[in-house]
């Protein structure tokens, strides 16, 4: 049995060799114990010996150098903890024990549980008759002129060609990445995309009235724009491609950053605009079909008593600021 | 005896014109002396930004002219200064001592003897001749003969309205009966001969309270502009509430017509077409007594507009979202940072005539004019899936309580007609 396992990790590309015997050698050289092909690597870079209190490593070659947990190998040999994480030059190798107890297994196609709408065509199905009725509807309700069924219709289809290019963009770059085609949960990522948007806005006026405050929609849109995509990107690599969450995390972050900048921009803008003057009034001017609401009808009086109190007041703090 | 009285009819025809011309050179010689141009001059460039006429008047240093004249200096002293000149050319700097923005009168001071003050006299009888003097588009003194056509109604302001030609420059200036006593101050032309005039007694006012505190220079002017607008928005919302209405019909709405014949109302409805999938009605009214303050900003707009829509065929989502989009009111007049604070604004539901209405109440005030506010009102009507009533209000130059007051009184007349 071996006595230690060295892992290299090259390009994404890991490599697992079993140390038997020691002293064993690392480099380029092709009369190593272990051979890599890193060319930022000595070719006699390392030797790893057996000490009677264990292990300690022993720099070859100080080209690039080593380090050993992440400091820096100030002498030419020095003790080697198992396990450890060394970087030769810019070489990731892991030195373990045979005994490094594993990550349990992960089930490929989960049938059951709340995430495997990504992976059944059902739902894949699902979602985009979802995102084509709403956008129709949505595209219905806005028109206020008399129209064929087939010119709403044909306004659609447009969002539906949309989401097959989106999918069929990450079907490509799955398959390029992972050698994976993954297409029918790269159809209902993409229709997720679409769907989601309709919903936050059918939401957001429901509760901007519900309310009487513009505060949801405005809550709905930052979601929208900021976490959206990152989060249909982050689901559909941890639970599609098992990539690792915070791995995932930082793939989605860094994918979407221009999108998030430019709205970032866009919101900062906002903000700058809403602190500043404006000469015209910011007021809730939602309307509702359905006349669901928080607040209750009250009489005249009532009311000119309440926003007389409740202008005073914002007048008094507004003139402070202005005179600031 | 016909062939006689013809005789002296034609006669006396020929002579009449001849008796004219004589009166009005012996007037403009009388007064040449005490009317003087008025200017504002940029104190860094040392030029004219705004000239007007003026005249002397009560105290041989005491000058009047137009509000409009001086506002520039009024709104920035820092940056301003004022300036006399006369017809023989001297001039000298003058300070204000009061005004009265709502008929458009200042009062100024200089520091030496102007001339003869001219005297306050009640205004002439319909048709009589009025001699108006000032400095038209600085081409030099002139004086302008016409015919006093009487005092207008309440609702343009009370002026006089003059029958002679008044030009940029004129304003400020005074207009003399035939006896050479002001009846009036040139504030303002129409084109073709149409003129007007603020009656003089005005004028006696400010002198009469300036006179009570020995011609001391108002000490806050701001204060005193805010209070005269507060006090004329008081008194028109108050002669609002004193008239009959009348009501008209919008859609289901029984509402108030017009507030006051100083309302001007129409009807700015979009053309029906056949295919059209909603009815939808709008009227709006406006008065006309804007008090002018500077170049940018005149205060005392009261606008009101009823807008309905109804439909059969759009279902309540598609209805909603057009009746959604006609919800937004705002007020028309050009502010900036430096003249008023933000909208605060408060929304509620209200039952009105039976019926609820989504209700805001939106309120800026005046930085300068403490007191001041501008307020908006909104109605919204809910709780109907295909018709929408909207109910929008402006009160510009006002104070709130007033607003509130002519609000509630509106809204508590609407009725509804199922």
């Amino acid at each position: 049995m071996a006595k230690l396992i060295l892992e290299t990790i090259h390009k994404g590309k890991r490599d697992f060799h079993k140390l038997d015997s020691f002293p064993a050698t690392i480099g380029r050289a092709l009369d190593n114990t272990v051979i890599v092909s890193d060319i930022t690597v000595s070719p006699h870079h390392l030797r790893i010996d057996e000490t009677d209190s264990g292990y300690e490593v022993s720099n070859l070659a100080s080209e690039n150098g080593t380090t050993i947990d992440m400091v820096k190998m100030t002498s030419d040999t020095a003790g080697l903890n198992i396990p450890s994480r060394l970087m030769l030059g810019d070489l990731k190798v892991n030195i373990m024990s045979p005994d490094t107890e594993l990550a349990p297994t992960r089930i490929k196609d989960v049938k059951v549980g709340f995430f495997s709408f990504l992976k059944n065509p059902f739902w894949a199905f699902v979602f985009v008759a979802l995102s084509f009725s709403l956008i129709l509807l949505g595209k219905f309700i806005r028109t206020p002129v008399a129209e064929d069924p087939l010119v709403h219709v044909s306004k659609v289809l447009s969002a539906l060609l949309l989401i097959f290019l989106i999918a069929l963009v990450i079907t490509c770059v799955s398959r390029l990445s992972t050698h994976r085609w993954a297409l029918v949960p790269a159809i209902s990522i993409a229709a997720l995309f679409m769907l989601m948007p309709q919903v936050f806005e059918h939401a957001g006026n429901f509760l901007d009235y519900y309310l009487t405050s513009s505060l949801p929609s405005s809550i709905f849109e930052n979601v929208r724009n900021f976490l959206l995509v990152p989060a249909l990107l982050l689901l559909y690599l941890v639970r599609v491609h098992h990539v690792k969450f915070v791995s995932a995390l930082g793939i989605a972050v860094l994918a979407t950053m221009p999108i998030s900048a430019f709205f970032l921009a866009d919101l900062v803008d906002g903000m700058s605009n809403k602190q500043g003057f404006s000469a015209m009034p910011s007021y809730n001017k939602s309307l509702s079909a359905v006349d669901i609401r928080a607040k209750k009808t009250m009489t005249i009086d009532s009311f000119i008593d309440q926003a007389s109190k409740d202008l005073d007041q914002k007048m008094t703090q507004s003139i402070n600021d202005s005179l600031k | 005896m016909l062939r006689c009285l013809l005789l002296l009819i034609i006669s006396s025809l020929m002579i009449t014109p001849c008796l004219a011309e004589s009166d009005t050179s012996s007037i403009y010689e009388e007064v040449e002396s005490s009317v003087y141009q008025i200017r504002v001059i940029n104190n860094e460039t040392g030029k004219k930004v705004a000239i007007g006429s003026g005249f002397v008047v009560e105290k041989d240093s005491i000058l009047a002219t137009n509000y409009h004249v001086v506002s520039e200096y009024v709104n920035a002293p820092d940056v301003f200064s004022l300036e006399y000149l006369s017809t023989s050319g001297d001039s000298g700097p003058l300070a204000l001592l009061d005004l009265d923005v709502i008929h458009d009168l200042a009062v100024l001071r200089s520091l030496k003897p102007m001339g003869a003050p001219l005297k306050i006299a009640p205004v002439p009888e319909k048709g009589a001749v009025l001699y108006s003097l000032g400095n038209p588009l600085d081409l030099g003194f002139s004086i302008v003969t016409g015919t006093n056509n009487g005092i207008m109604t309440q609702d343009q302001d009370g002026n006089i309205l003059f029958s002679g030609s008044l030009n940029p420059g004129m304003s400020g200036g005074p207009t003399l009966d035939e006896s050479g006593n002001i009846i009036g101050i040139n504030v303002a032309t129409q084109g073709n001969s149409l003129g007007f005039l603020v009656p003089a007694n005005y004028l006696s006012v400010i002198l009469e309270r300036l006179a009570k505190s020995n011609f001391v220079p108002v000490k806050d002017r701001f204060a005193r502009i805010a209070e005269q607008l507060i006090e004329k928005s008081q008194r028109t919302l108050d002669r609002f509430s004193g008239n009959d209405w009348g009501s008209t019909r919008i859609g289901k709405l029984i509402v108030p017509a017009e507030l006051d014949k100083s309302m001007r109302c129409w009807d700015v409805s979009r053309t029906p077409k056949k295919d059209d999938l909603f009815r939808h009605f709008l009227t709006e009214c406006s008065n006309q007594e804007n008090t002018y303050l500077s170049k940018n900003l005149a205060l005392g707009a009261i606008n009101y507009e009823y807008i309905w829509m109804d439909s059969e065929k759009l279902h309540p989502l598609r209805f909603f979202t057009q009746y959604e989009k006609m919800n937004s009111s705002f007020i028309d007049i050009d502010v900036s940072k430096s003249d008023v604070t933000n909208f605060a604004c408060h929304t509620s539901f209200l039952e009105v005539a039976g019926q609820n209405f989504k209700t805001t109440v939106c309120r800026r005030d005046y930085l300068r004019y403490k007191g001041l506010s501008d307020m908006l009102f909104s109605l919204a009507l809910v709780g109907h899936e295909r018709q929408g009533g909207l109910f929008n209000l402006d009160v510009t130059g006002t104070n709130a309580s007033a607003a509130f007051g002519l609000f509630k009184k509106m809204v508590e007349t609407f009725k509804w007609q199922s």
